[in-house]
């Protein structure tokens, strides 16, 4: 009796323990999902370019660069690559004026980037942010041919690929990303995304009254969802966004199936013709009897 | 205007002689499987010209890296702790492994069977182990079949897993690469079988016939990656620029004319006016053919970039 007495205590001890333990950890501990809850705060935050009201300063990209200690901070550059992480593009509409479409990684919710990575150093980090780790990088490049919108560079100084990451070394300090804190004219906005979202139908309404009747927001349905919304005046195509962009490697199966059918094609059907040969040829005879060298044909 | 051009030429090699060899294997195994032993020769042969130009393509590509030095990343990591890569849904990542087993079974192994049959295998110290292991040699063979298909096919989907609106906005480039690869191999077992001494004339009639075949493949995938590519509207100015452009000398002579046209009406007269004899033209058709291949796989790639 004296043994289940003390088991009986050692039980509850160690139970106690446990459950005070788990209790801890739910609270203070390293989880993901609970705990990472509270320390990525920018889960449902979003970011929203308004093309209209941008007067194309590019003070956007220069604070960018300042941040990001990337070189050449005042230097126009008309695409994103691995030294300029945002940039405007200046497009023509139909009646000659001048749009300013600004660009940057769009932290897709399914990015091409991290879906055809070799190494998965490009990935979705919690919260929704999109980078690539310049530590397991090899700088193979396939990123920079995969995304949809042309936005990762390949850095010869680094030997690997770079591009925009929401700024989240700032974000983990609490501030908000660069581009939008310097913006004079608050065509970049960050915010809750269920307000931004209410905010950018909201400035359609405005642009269609106005006679955009094409405007839209952009950024709701593409890949699932970008963390970087945009509020357009005119058609994405006009100003240089993919109406529809894909996931590179979304139809990847159907791309290996063609392969396979022509392939099992050619080697079922015409190899097998060439090279049959009858039963009763007297090649195949001499050497299925162990007669003639292998060199023989 | 272009998007930014990051692969280049050593990648076109690498995607070229990635093709080539496994398109070599396949046909040779083939050969000797579908003529129950009496084209063995054409297993032999083949399987030779694998390993060389593979590794030689490893290299192309250990070269286009940005960091060489961590190209084991590709299959082994140390953060978070020591682990094997796979990143499934990566045509690469799946290729990297996908050429491991290649490189290992069909330039390795499967040749190693062949070496110990010839005079020099009884000198070498684990490859005349092997001698005389004739069902064990097939059977390894056929496993390597479904490597070097897969290789065959990966090259294509590789640049057809991007936003390239050329390479991607149809399925249908990996075709044109089995094909391209198809042919080339044909020509890289033309060509070790012309360095032979003494090589019976029959083979090369056959090996015409399969160029053939892959020749009209190639041309039947142009065609119908032109035409869905116009129709999908995505890559027009691509299309322009290599039928008309920048690219039309690269694509009208150095594809066109180099790769299909010329092998074409020499592998014609061969086995009509020639009756299948002769090596000369062959060879040259085999010569032309290698070079119109890596002309497509540049022309293909390079012109991806175009927007």
């Amino acid at each position: 009796m004296k043994e289940v007495g003390i088991k009986r205590r050692c039980f509850l001890k160690f139970s106690g323990l446990a459950f005070a333990s788990t209790a801890a950890n739910c609270f203070f501990g390293l989880r993901p999902g609970f705990a990472a809850e509270g320390r990525t705060p920018w889960r449902n935050k979003a970011m929203l370019n308004d093309t209209a009201k941008c007067i194309g300063c590019l003070s956007c990209a220069t604070a960018c660069k300042k941040a990001n200690s990337l070189p050449d901070p005042y230097k126009y550059s008309l695409e994103t690559d691995a030294e300029t992480w945002t940039t405007v593009k200046f497009k023509k509409a139909a009646d000659n004026r001048v749009l300013n479409v600004k660009m940057q990684c769009m932290h897709c919710t399914t990015p091409s980037c991290a879906g055809i990575c070799p190494t998965g150093a490009a990935r979705v980090t919690e919260g929704g942010v999109v980078v690539i780790d310049q530590e397991v990088c090899i700088g193979c490049k396939n990123c920079v041919v995969a995304c949809p919108f042309n936005v990762p560079g390949f850095s010869e100084e680094t030997g690997t690929a770079r591009k925009c990451i929401f700024c989240k070394g700032r974000l983990e300090k609490g501030l908000i990303p660069a581009c939008a804190e310097a913006c004079p004219v608050g065509a970049i906005e960050y915010g809750d995304r269920s307000e931004l979202l209410a905010k950018a139908a909201k400035r359609v309404g405005e642009l269609v009254q106005e006679g955009y009747n094409n405007a839209q927001v952009y950024g709701i349905q593409q890949l699932d969802g970008l963390k970087v919304l945009y509020v357009l005046p005119e058609a994405p195509e006009i100003l240089g966004l993919p109406h529809s962009p894909k996931l590179a490697n979304g139809d990847a199966v159907l791309k290996w199936a063609m392969g396979i059918l022509a392939a099992g094609f050619v080697a079922m059907a015409p190899l097998r013709e060439i090279f049959r040969e009858p039963c009763k040829s007297p090649g195949v005879a001499k050497i299925q009897r162990g007669e003639g060298k292998s060199y023989d044909i | 205007m272009t998007f930014k051009v990051v692969w280049e030429f050593p990648v076109a090699l690498y995607l070229f002689l990635g093709g080539m060899t496994s398109a070599a294997y396949y046909i040779g195994v083939l050969a000797e499987l579908f003529s129950r032993g009496k084209y063995r020769n054409l297993a032999r042969v083949s399987s030779y010209v694998v390993f060389v130009p593979i590794i030689i393509g490893l290299l192309m590509l250990l070269a286009d890296l940005g960091r060489p030095s961590y190209f084991w990343h590709l299959m082994f990591q140390l953060e978070p702790s020591g682990h094997l890569v796979l990143q499934k849904g990566s045509v690469m990542s799946v290729g990297v492994w996908l050429l491991v087993v290649y490189i290992a079974v069909c330039g390795v192994v499967y040749p190693a069977f062949w070496l110990a049959e010839e005079k020099i295998g009884n000198r070498l110290p684990i490859i005349k182990s092997l001698k005389g292991k004739d069902s064990l040699r097939k059977k390894i063979g056929y496993i390597g079949l479904v490597p070097a298909f897969l290789v065959s096919i990966y090259t294509g989907v590789l640049l057809a897993a991007t936003s390239g609106a050329l390479w991607s906005s149809t399925p249908f480039l990996p075709i044109l690469f089995v094909a391209s690869a198809g042919s080339a191999g044909v020509a890289a077992i033309v060509l070790a079988l012309a360095l032979q001494k003494e090589t019976k004339i029959e083979a090369f009639k056959k090996l015409v016939s399969t160029d053939l075949v892959f020749i009209y493949l190639e041309f039947l995938a142009v065609l119908v990656l032109l035409v869905t590519l116009f129709f999908a509207g995505e890559a027009l100015e691509a299309i322009k620029r290599i039928l008309i452009g920048n690219f039309a000398v690269l694509f009208w002579v150095g594809f066109f004319l180099v790769g299909i046209i010329l092998p074409y009406l020499m592998d014609e007269y061969h086995l009509k006016h020639q009756r299948g004899e002769g090596k000369g033209l062959p060879v040259a058709a085999a010569i032309l053919g290698l070079s119109g291949g890596l002309f497509l796989r540049y022309l293909v790639l390079m012109a991806g970039y175009i927007r």
